[in-house]
């Protein structure tokens, strides 16, 4: 079953200016990882508000959860959608963590006696439990979106979106973020998450990869297929992941890599053999 | 024009339920003209190392002097007791040196000569145009309104951004061209030192790579630059000196390489992906030399070597 | 103990602190009357201003405030306050049958009465702040605005939006820092720009607020931008119902506590209103 399905989407924020997304179509499947790679500029941030119903008027048409994105359904489909936005202060609504996490649980009218016990579940599974009477000033950045992920969980959803959660991060946050998400999704194999991101490290380790350029959606396929086309990505502003680069360096130098060796364990082994 | 700390300390509210301790007794020397990257997870001091060095901040104790410029803290110490005569007088001179009074213009002249970048400075633009938003600084600095406008252009032709950007409004531009015009807007006061606080956050790597470049560039060109930075990566492709911080201390001053060879937890920081996988073949058992390794094509030319030796 | 900067929550533990929010507002509203009305005889006010003024010195105490600091973080109004204090002084006043209450400086009358004025006013906000300042340095804002949510509930019959009320003012609470630390950062890259905010005449300073103002609107713009959409997407709908996870708790120490103002409160009413004299009512004492 597909989560997402998006048809032909085109959507401009000025009608004299180019589409910022042009005629896009995808399917993001149940129980995947898909990441959505493209330079800054290339649509991909758009793409993240429509698909979270912030934009309306767009051409095309968008399918979550089998019902079309309308201004009527948009509510019912966020009920079981969460997003996690790229600046760490700008989504901490509450005043500390415990009220942040509170939030969404008083939009969706779960009774107050009720709350604790969830808030208290949802902050240890993202390791924020002895944060939970802190103030979003005393808190990094990584540990900010922690909390925006523990109250995303706490809705239970079955679709996550990330527009660029890690890009304002540093490593290590970004490094925690992506752990805790990947293990989210092997203890639930149905959760799909949807990542919007500029890190191909991400995207070497998701599912499926869909590339965005000027609007258009141009390589989409699971990341060895994507990551083999490395001239063109680099024509659109996009890096290879380590793993890749490494590899096409060794080819370059005459050191013959099979095919089968595809992931960086595997090229350990096999260069220390 | 070298920075050195002496024995620098800093304490934020100091006397309040608030205090926090930012710096301990720093005592470290910047050489000039090199690319020196300062390290340390969030929290470790970094940015506040930075703020003594243009006189945003001036230490609780110690000191620190940038050319002739000495920042001090406000208030002289006490003479310590039981001092003889010599000691007293070696005390007094070396007090005089340090505690020289500072007027604005002395501060001005200093912060024109070191330029800093702060993180995510895209939200420091507020003029009509680019073109006036560079001109800002080097006008704040006495240069005369048309000399101001000539550097600001040449600035932001350094940084990228042709004439087509000079007469636009900062406003309407993308990320990260705002953040070219940011930068611009130091570099047009031609600064001596120039820091940088996370310059990469939240670009995408094909334009964290030119920004880096452009730092590299400007090195190049007799500037020290000093880069403020998680991102390991940066450090070892870039700096050719780097200081770690943790705790408000200074750690360790070295070549990057050599930082890079050992394991990094300890200033919960990461190795740069070419080293952690280096480290790993390593324990795998080839043994390849990571000294002055910079990219991926060097790793790859590291193991084609080894793979020969062995 | 540290010096207090106005309005700023300090948290400690004390039961000054782990008072009701709702009780504390009502017992500074109260107290305020109780220090503004007027008592039958100037023993009388300043009998009551001094019990007052002790309750206070209690009240601080607790909370582990040091009056000194207060008195040290109203510093900036010291002109102000010896400025008032002058002009009552110079004022002739005087009740009846009190005309010839008054000693001379120079040539010129100085009334008892006005100087007793001036103490009286000067007690007056003496208490005054230092009540709103045991109120705002003991109580979490956050728990400030559940205390005015509270108050403000009974005007939704009225079709007041008081939820929305109270959201405004929890966001306002919960982005004061976020956006201080905006100032702080834009203020300094600025300074690293050559704007001196201190020195200068008043054109270059009103450039240098210009550079500060321009920048803090466009990412406070940014910020409530980013932040509706964050909220809609949580699922935040203004018009629906919501539960609420703070609720405020009256416990029996509370009860205690409501009692002993009410008390204090409701005897300088009494002696306001009946004009009760207690040093003639009891020790046959008639002063002024």
């Amino acid at each position: 079953m597909n989560i997402i399905e998006v048809e032909n989407l085109t959507y401009s924020y000025d009608k004299n200016e180019k589409n910022a997304v042009d005629g896009v179509s995808f399917s993001v499947p149940e129980g995947k990882y898909v990441t959505l790679i493209g330079h800054n500029g290339s649509g991909k941030s758009t793409l993240a508000k429509l698909l979270s119903g912030l934009i309306a008027n767009f051409e095309g048409k968008i399918t979550i959860f089998g019902k079309e994105v309308k201004k009527n359904t948009i509510h019912e489909i966020r009920k079981k959608m969460g997003l996690v936005f790229q600046n760490p202060d700008n989504q901490f609504v509450g005043s500390t963590v415990r009220d942040d996490i509170a939030f969404g649980l008083e939009n969706r009218q779960v009774k107050s006696e009720e709350m604790d016990p969830i808030i208290d579940t949802y902050s240890s599974k993202v390791g924020m439990k002895d944060f939970l009477d802190k103030s979003p000033e005393n808190l990094s950045g990584g540990q900010k979106q922690r909390v925006a992920i523990a109250g995303v969980l706490a809705m239970h959803p079955e679709l996550i979106i990330y527009d660029e959660a890690t890009s304002m991060l540093d490593p290590v946050g970004k490094k925690e973020i992506l752990d805790i998400t990947f293990n989210l999704r092997n203890e639930n194999p149905k959760l799909t998450v949807l990542s919007i991101t500029h890190d191909v490290e991400e995207a070497y380790r998701s599912d499926y990869v869909l590339v965005m350029n000027a609007g258009k959606l141009v390589l989409q396929g699971t990341p060895q297929e994507v990551f083999a086309h490395q001239e063109e990505l680099r024509s659109i502003r996009l890096d290879a992941p380590f793993f890749f680069s490494l590899k096409q360096a060794l080819l370059n130098r005459g050191i013959s890599i099979p095919d089968e060796i595809d992931t960086e364990a595997k090229l350990e082994d096999f260069l220390c053999r | 024009m070298p920075i050195e700390f002496s024995r620098l300390s800093f304490v934020y509210n100091p006397k309040s339920p608030f205090q926090s301790s930012a710096l301990n007794d720093i005592s470290l020397l910047l050489p000039e003209k090199q690319f020196i990257a300062i390290v340390g997870r969030t929290g470790s001091g970094k940015s506040t190392l930075i703020q003594q060095i243009n006189a945003l901040l001036s230490p609780t104790s110690g000191y620190v002097q940038i050319g002739d410029f000495i920042n001090h803290p406000e208030k002289k110490p006490k003479r310590p007791k039981g001092l003889n005569d010599e000691e007293k007088a070696a005390f007094k001179k070396e007090e005089r040196r340090i505690y020289q009074k500072h007027k604005s213009k002395d501060i001005k002249a200093l912060r024109k000569r070191v330029g800093l970048v702060f993180q995510f400075p895209e939200y420091q633009l507020f003029e009509e145009t680019v073109e006036k938003d560079v001109a800002f600084g080097p006008k704040n600095f006495g240069v005369k309104k048309e000399d101001a406008i000539r550097s600001a252009h040449e600035a932001l032709l350094r940084v990228g951004l042709d004439e087509s950007f000079f007469q636009r409004s900062p406003f309407e531009l993308s990320g990260g061209e705002k953040r070219k015009v940011a930068i611009a807007g130091i570099l047009a006061t031609s600064p001596e030192i120039l820091i940088v606080d996370e310059p990469t956050a939240g670009l995408d790597p094909a334009a964290a790579k030119e920004t880096m470049e452009l730092f590299t560039k400007i090195r190049d060109a007799g500037t020290t630059v000093i880069l403020v930075t998680h991102d390991m990566d940066l450090v070892a492709t870039y700096a050719q000196m780097v200081v770690v911080m943790e705790n408000g201390r200074v750690e360790k001053t070295c070549a990057p390489s050599e930082l890079f060879g050992q394991d990094l937890t300890q200033y919960s920081l990461q190795n740069p992906r070419i080293f952690d996988f280096a480290l790993r073949l390593k324990q795998k058992g080839l043994t390849i030399d990571t000294e002055g390794i910079r990219s991926v094509n060097d790793l790859a030319e590291a193991i084609i070597r080894s793979k020969q030796n062995g | 103990m540290a010096n207090f900067t106005m309005g700023r929550y300090v948290p400690y533990d004390s039961w000054v602190h782990r008072m009701d929010p709702r009780l504390k507002i009502y017992a500074l509203i109260i107290m305020m009357v109780a220090i503004f009305i007027n008592y039958p005889t100037w023993t009388m006010t300043y009998t009551i201003l001094g019990i007052l003024f002790v309750f206070t010195l209690i009240l601080l105490w607790s909370a582990r405030m040091k009056f000194t600091s207060l008195l040290k973080s109203l510093s900036g109004l010291w002109f102000m306050v010896v400025f008032l204090l002058v002009i009552y002084i110079l004022v002739p006043r005087y009740s009846e049958g009190n005309e010839d209450w008054y000693f001379l400086i120079g040539n010129f009358k100085v009334y008892w009465e006005s100087l007793l004025e001036a103490g009286k006013v000067f007690f007056r906000l003496v208490v005054m702040l230092s009540l709103s300042l045991v109120l705002t340095a003991t109580t979490k804002p956050l728990a400030l605005t559940d205390g005015l949510d509270w108050y403000l509930s009974p005007l939704r019959w009225l079709g007041v939006p008081t939820p929305i009320l109270a959201m405004i003012i929890s966001l306002a609470l919960r982005f004061i820092p976020t956006i201080l630390e905006d100032v702080q950062r834009i203020l300094k890259a600025q300074s690293s720009r050559g704007v001196d905010f201190k020195h200068g005449h008043i054109f270059a300073k009103f450039r240098a607020i210009i550079s500060l103002i321009i920048p803090l609107f466009v990412s406070s713009f940014i910020r409530s931008d980013e932040l509706a959409n964050a909220m809609e997407c949580r699922g935040y709908d203004p018009s629906t119902k919501r539960t609420k996870y703070r609720k405020l708790h009256f416990r029996w120490w509370d009860l205690l506590e409501f009692v002993i103002v009410s008390a204090i409160v409701a005897g300088c009413l009494t002696i306001c209103i009946t004009g009760f004299d207690a040093y003639s009512f009891f020790w046959g004492l008639s002063l002024k």
